[in-house]
């Protein structure tokens, strides 16, 4: 949260920032490294950039004047980019999950038949949506917070506003479609290898029927429903938190350094968080 | 006209400018000089609303530009050009979609009419042949080139140049002076140019101003620089360490 302490320092400069002019950002050198007021305002500044670049990229989304294949191509890189490192640690997560919880069931009660329908429950409503989220924010976000915060401090951004081509609506807007585009197909791509991975394992070790494994039963459509939301609010946030960090770098190839860190564990944090918001709408709503 | 009226602003806790004033004729090429870190290209930036002071005000034809919001500095900045010191191209880009992409935001040109008159000012400054090449293979003078096409593709009736020699070779300095003497003068647009190159100035200014420890030390023309009494000035030119 270093980087964040260098926003509280008053300012009339503008390196540049989602908020426009006149903000926090700091074009003194060393001023990240700045003493921070307290976590307390560092956290709600954080929060407040986020969610005025998130008002500002989404009032663009259908309507922004940037090349409409370039989303395509972003939603490609950050999808196909992503699609090894997802599809190989889901299915490790799946092996890992269905050997223990096998295991302890065998051990416990002797019955390992809802071993499948429970996992798939599991991986649909939480583990599937918020572990990509986490692998993509480690990927997609890092990649994002590294390329932008570049921009930032080598004064490309400045040279695209100098262009009128506004960074929010050249930057984000593609990043913010290909983000959600990516974290949806990434999450039904990592829940697939996660699932085949968990059947091999429980067939290999426990001698599990393909059948009886493949169980769907306690899967229902609000479950479905929370993982696609949970997916898609995590396609959201990562982009944007992640842009934020980047469109605020300054100070060189620290700055850039310090943003991409930021934008890991920013996009993280708030992923973790939405999976409790989500999750507890979802039980005040649905009841489970 | 562009005027800069009492400008003061602090950078990072230091005061940059102090009550800096200036007024730039049309058609002028007016040289920013002054030491490094004196803020000159935080002048420059002041006018088309990359930074704001703290006080002061800052007209551009009759303009208040403090005043503008951000629709408004996208319709000065399209009168009101910028090159940036390390050029500032966009690496994801080819060359002519780096000049192209101002023409595209700004008009609802078709890709090949774009295209057509983005190559109509890369000849403009003699870079046509470099169209399809990627800006990080080339060097710090042809990247400069392709960014002052990117920039003229606006039309612009005033251009800044930040630190147009830094990094050049003396080859590559002397034809971005006979750019800036020859091709852009000729079209009667404002030029100011912001620099630490002596003999660049010299070349090109028809006005100079400099700045020193955040004030304007001398304002006037090249020749006046040239026979000025002041200490500061002299070893400015003369490039001996500041006395006071």
């Amino acid at each position: 949260m270093s980087r964040f302490s260098g926003f509280l320092q008053k300012s009339k400069v503008t390196v540049w920032s989602p908020f426009g002019r006149d903000t926090f950002a700091d074009a003194g050198e060393g001023s990240r490294i700045g003493k921070p007021k307290g976590a307390l305002e560092t956290l709600f500044r954080s929060v407040g950039q986020s969610a005025i670049l998130l008002w500002r990229t989404g009032r663009l989304l259908f309507t922004a004047r940037c090349d409409p294949g370039e989303s395509w191509r972003v939603a490609y890189r950050f999808a196909n980019g992503s699609f090894w490192f997802v599809v190989i640690a889901m299915a490790f997560v799946g092996m890992i999950m269905v050997y223990q919880s096998t295991a302890q069931l065998e051990r416990a009660v002797g019955d390992t038949t809802l071993v499948g329908a429970s996992f798939f429950k599991l991986l649909v409503r939480v583990l599937g949506p918020t572990v990509i989220g986490m692998l993509i924010a480690c990927r997609v976000g890092a990649g994002i917070a590294a390329e932008i915060g570049a921009m930032s401090v080598t004064s490309q951004l400045d040279a695209m506003r100098m262009c009128a081509a506004e960074p929010i609506e050249t930057l984000m807007v593609p990043r913010l479609r290909g983000g959600i585009v990516a974290a949806l197909s990434l999450t039904a791509i990592g829940c697939a290898s996660s699932l085949y991975a968990g059947l091999l394992t429980g067939f290999a070790w426990f001698s599990m029927a393909p059948s009886t494994y493949m169980n769907f039963s306690l899967v229902s459509s609000s479950d479905i429903l929370q993982g696609v939301v949970k997916s898609l609010c995590y396609g959201i946030s990562v982009p944007i938190v992640s842009g934020a960090c980047g469109l605020s770098a300054h100070g060189g190839a620290r700055g850039v350094g310090q943003a991409t860190t930021d934008a890991v564990v920013g996009s993280s944090f708030v992923i973790v968080v939405l999976d409790s918001l989500i999750s507890m709408i979802s039980h005040l709503l649905a009841g489970q | 006209m562009i005027e800069f009226e009492h400008i003061s602003i602090t950078l990072g806790g230091r005061k940059i400018l102090n009550d800096v004033s200036l007024k730039i004729e049309e058609g002028d090429i007016f040289c920013i000089v002054g030491r490094s870190g004196v803020g000159k290209s935080v002048m420059i930036k002041q006018l088309v609303g990359l930074l704001t002071p703290d006080e002061g005000a800052i007209r551009f034809n009759g303009t208040d530009v403090l005043g503008l919001d951000e629709q408004g500095l996208q319709v000065m900045r399209k009168e009101c050009g910028m090159v940036f010191q390390h050029a500032t191209l966009f690496d994801s880009m080819t060359c002519i979609e780096n000049v192209m992409l101002p023409i595209r935001k700004h008009s609802s040109l078709k890709l090949h009419k774009a295209r057509e008159r983005a190559l109509m000012y890369m000849a403009e400054v003699g870079i046509e042949h470099l169209a399809e090449k990627d800006p990080a293979t080339l060097g710090p003078g042809l990247r400069k080139l392709v960014a002052i096409a990117r920039t003229l593709t606006l039309e612009p009736t005033a251009i800044l140049f930040d630190e147009p020699t830094t990094g050049l070779d003396p080859l590559a300095a002397r034809k971005f002076d006979q750019l800036v003497t020859g091709t852009l003068a000729g079209s009667n647009m404002t030029q100011v140019v912001v620099s630490h190159d002596v003999r660049s100035i010299f070349d090109i200014a028809n006005k100079i101003a400099m700045l020193h420890e955040g004030r304007l030390r001398f304002l006037g023309t090249p020749h006046e620089l040239e026979t000025s009494d002041d200490a500061v000035v002299r070893n400015f030119i003369l490039g001996h360490p500041v006395e006071e």
